[in-house]
């Protein structure tokens, strides 16, 4: 009777547990992240200073300030393919990178993109100024109702 | 049990019994290999998140020490085993010594390893630098003004260690680089050479070896040998073990962090770190380029000499005390017990 | 000859762990602070400073004693010379918080008002001023002495001449803060005496949640180290 197979499954068993430990451990170690350093919510200026039909760039927030009839909205202009910031011109957006066009509602022309344009969340400071929230997407029929 | 894995292969396929006993060597050469290689992978590891800038020096340590998880584990594990390796390759000089293992043909070999003891020390002092805290400023100062001390190259040789005239903050990402590069990986360089004069010298210094004279020599085919599985095993035990009480030491002795040093309010005591507290003991004595300097360096060319000068003999090898190589243990074991009681005296003040 | 060399052996191994622990038992000298300020009452002609406090989060605080407390001294002068760097909850001067400032004043470096090319009278600011409250926060302070030593000689910031503030405002900021993480009891006057009682580091240099993984690493790496030993020896 040998014990000398109990012993060898028991050491394998210890090295591939310790491995293990170590590497989640590891793994952990380097999953770390400092608080964030960019800001995501933007207080801009009063809603009457975006005039109707103007497309106003926030350039720290990445993101167009647009206003129609309805209201105020926010057009985010980072590209919704590998994340370039587009470029206004006169009623299209382009993207430098790769050639994505957008129209002046954030639909795809053309171009690698096959996403649109996200909508961001707009809205109001006690004061009374515009807010911008890059983190929270809305649909494209949301206003912020200028009284 | 068969292993045909390139580790195995580093080894020579059977080693003599009599001096791969723990008795003879203590494994200090091999563990000193394991503690580079811990220091290595915990090193790389706090690269991740050390940041060589004055405002990030500091503040990146206490961020691996209490923010990043096991940060702390991994910061005081490249601590202990920093300290511990000074030790370890300390007593293995004392070994080598001790047992006649610098006789010739070994004696490049000898200049080698204390090439990597001071390579050594200088790592564990730009490493202890690198944290920038209150408790490093003293030590900082005093030991790159040393080198200022040095007649012609003095201020050269300052230049190129602190970068600049003054400690500045690129003394940081200077230090950085020299202890990434500039030491540890030409350590790494010179410890490969030193294993591979091991092999190449004969393998361990053994009684079963015939030397060129060859008055005591017992001949190899009766002397017994172990294999190379059994020399990998007696490592990896030793590694294991090493691991525990690195892992213990860093439980319960954490190394500490103090707040951003800013060199313009030095603390009220000045220590070096405590394998320097010897170096510090001397200055109080006089002269900075003597005490700080001359007796240091002229210390270290006392031990190159042992092999040239000191004991020329070529019996004794292998042999703990051996009668041949009186001379040298007495040098080198008064040399240790003058640093340990500068130590103390330094200590105890 | 055996007896001979291991007792030389073990005897430096032995000197050489009583030098190392001589060397790590020194602990860092706590400074001599032989004053003993008395609680005066700080000065309220602070410079107009230019945030627009609209928000409730930067109300006065309130003294909870009357007369106001040290700790309410303290308090206030958190409030009114601490907070543009080290935020209202202490917090530290993170992205949040300098969106307080409104669009034209949160840019502190890319505006270069406090970068390195900031104006003759201004000051450059480190990009991270670190939180004083929090779970984290001064884990580095062994206890409130350390704590008020480091504050009275290099804070406010901008304060090349060290002249800004005294040191019964220090001592009120210190209390302030050492109550704030629940280690100074109410009531109770922080000085020279009595500041390095009030310990901060309630957290060692590892922390708890994760010393059972690593307790259990030691394990695993003891059973492998028996197994191999069990291993040699039973080789002919």
């Amino acid at each position: 009777m040998t014990s000398r197979l109990p012993r060898r499954a028991m050491l394998k068993l210890s090295l591939g547990l310790s491995g293990a430990l170590t590497l989640a451990g590891v793994l952990k170690y380097l999953s770390y992240q400092s608080a964030p350093t960019v800001p995501t919510r933007f207080t801009l200026k009063a809603p009457n200073d975006y005039p109707v039909g103007s497309v106003t760039v926030v350039p720290e927030a990445r993101a167009y300030i647009l206003r129609d009839e309805r209201g105020l909205f926010a057009l985010s202009a980072i590209c919704t393919h590998l994340g370039c910031t587009v470029n206004h011109e006169s009623d299209k957006y382009q993207c430098p990178c790769h050639g994505s066009q957008y129209n002046a509602a954030g639909y795809v022309m053309r171009g690698p993109a096959t996403q649109p344009l996200p909508r961001l969340a707009l809205s109001l400071s006690p004061e009374g100024l515009v807010v911008l929230d890059t983190t929270q997407q809305v649909s494209a029929e949301t206003r912020l109702a200028v009284g | 049990m068969k292993h045909s894995s390139f580790f195995h292969h580093l080894h020579p396929v059977t080693i003599p019994e009599r001096e791969a006993r723990y008795r003879y060597t203590f494994g200090l050469g091999g563990l000193s290999v394991f503690l580079f290689i811990v220091l290595a992978v915990t090193g790389a590891l706090e690269l991740f998140y050390y940041v060589p800038s004055l405002d990030g020096a500091n503040r990146s340590v206490q961020a691996i020490t209490f923010l990043v998880p096991f940060g702390w584990l991994v910061r005081g594990l490249h601590y202990w085993a920093a300290q511990a390796m000074v030790v370890t390759v300390v007593l293995h000089l004392l070994r080598v010594v001790l047992t006649g293992a610098y006789k010739r043909p070994r004696r490049f070999n000898w200049l080698l390893g204390l090439s990597l003891l001071v390579f050594v020390l200088l790592l564990d002092f730009t490493g202890f630098v690198l944290r920038w805290d209150t408790d490093i400023e003293w030590a900082l100062l005093v030991g790159t003004n040393l080198l200022k001390t040095i007649p012609l190259i003095g201020p050269a040789l300052y230049g190129t260690a602190v970068g600049g005239q003054q400690i500045n903050p690129d003394t940081i990402v200077r230090f950085y680089g020299w202890h990434i590069f500039g030491l540890a990986l030409v350590a790494f360089g010179v410890m490969i050479w030193h294993a591979f004069r091991v092999r190449r010298d004969g393998g361990i210094s053994s009684l079963s070896v015939r030397s060129r004279s060859s008055s005591d020599t017992l001949s190899p085919a009766h002397t017994p040998r172990i294999s190379r599985n059994e020399l990998v095993r007696r490592e990896v035990l030793g590694a294991i073990i090493a691991t525990i009480i690195l892992l213990i030491l860093t439980l319960v002795f954490p190394p500490s962090i103090g707040p951003v040093g800013d060199f313009k309010q030095l603390p009220e005591q000045a220590t070096a770190p405590w394998f320097f507290r010897w170096v510090q003991q001397l200055l109080r004595w006089g002269d900075p380029l003597l005490m700080g300097v001359v007796i240091p360096i002229g210390l270290l060319v006392v031990l190159a000499l042992v092999p040239y000068l000191i004991d020329r003999h070529e019996q004794g090898v292998a042999r703990w005390f051996n009668r041949e190589g009186r001379a040298a243990q007495i040098v080198v074991l008064l040399m240790v017990v003058v640093i340990i009681g500068l130590t103390l005296i330094g200590v105890l003040q | 000859m055996r007896w001979w060399r291991l007792s030389v052996i073990v005897m430096l191994i032995g000197l050489a762990l009583i030098v190392m622990a001589a060397c790590f038992g020194a602990g860092s000298s706590t400074p001599d602070r032989s004053i003993t300020p008395t609680l005066i009452p700080i000065r309220t002609d602070f410079p107009d400073l230019v945030l627009t406090l609209t928000y409730n989060r930067l109300d006065k605080p309130q003294p909870e004693a009357d007369p106001p407390s040290q700790y309410d001294q303290g308090a206030v002068y958190y409030w009114l010379v601490c907070i543009p760097c080290h935020g209202d909850r202490g917090q530290g001067l993170t992205d949040e918080w300098r969106q307080v400032f409104g669009p034209e004043e949160m840019n502190c470096w890319q505006s270069d008002c406090h970068s390195a090319h900031h104006p003759p009278d201004g000051f450059q600011l480190p990009h991270t001023v670190p939180p004083l409250l929090g779970p984290t926060a001064l884990q580095r302070f062994t206890n409130g002495a350390e704590l008020y030593h480091v504050i009275k000689t290099s804070m406010p910031w901008w304060d090349r001449t060290r002249t800004y503030m005294s040191e019964a405002e220090a001592w009120a900021v210190t209390a302030y803060l050492l109550r704030q993480h629940g280690v100074l009891p109410r009531g109770v006057t922080l000085d020279a005496a009595n500041a390095s009682v009030f310990r901060l580091r309630t957290q060692s240099p590892s922390k708890v949640e994760e010393r059972p993984m690593t307790i259990i690493l030691v394990g695993l790496l003891a059973i492998m180290a028996i197994g191999l030993i069990r291993l040699g020896t039973r080789q002919p």
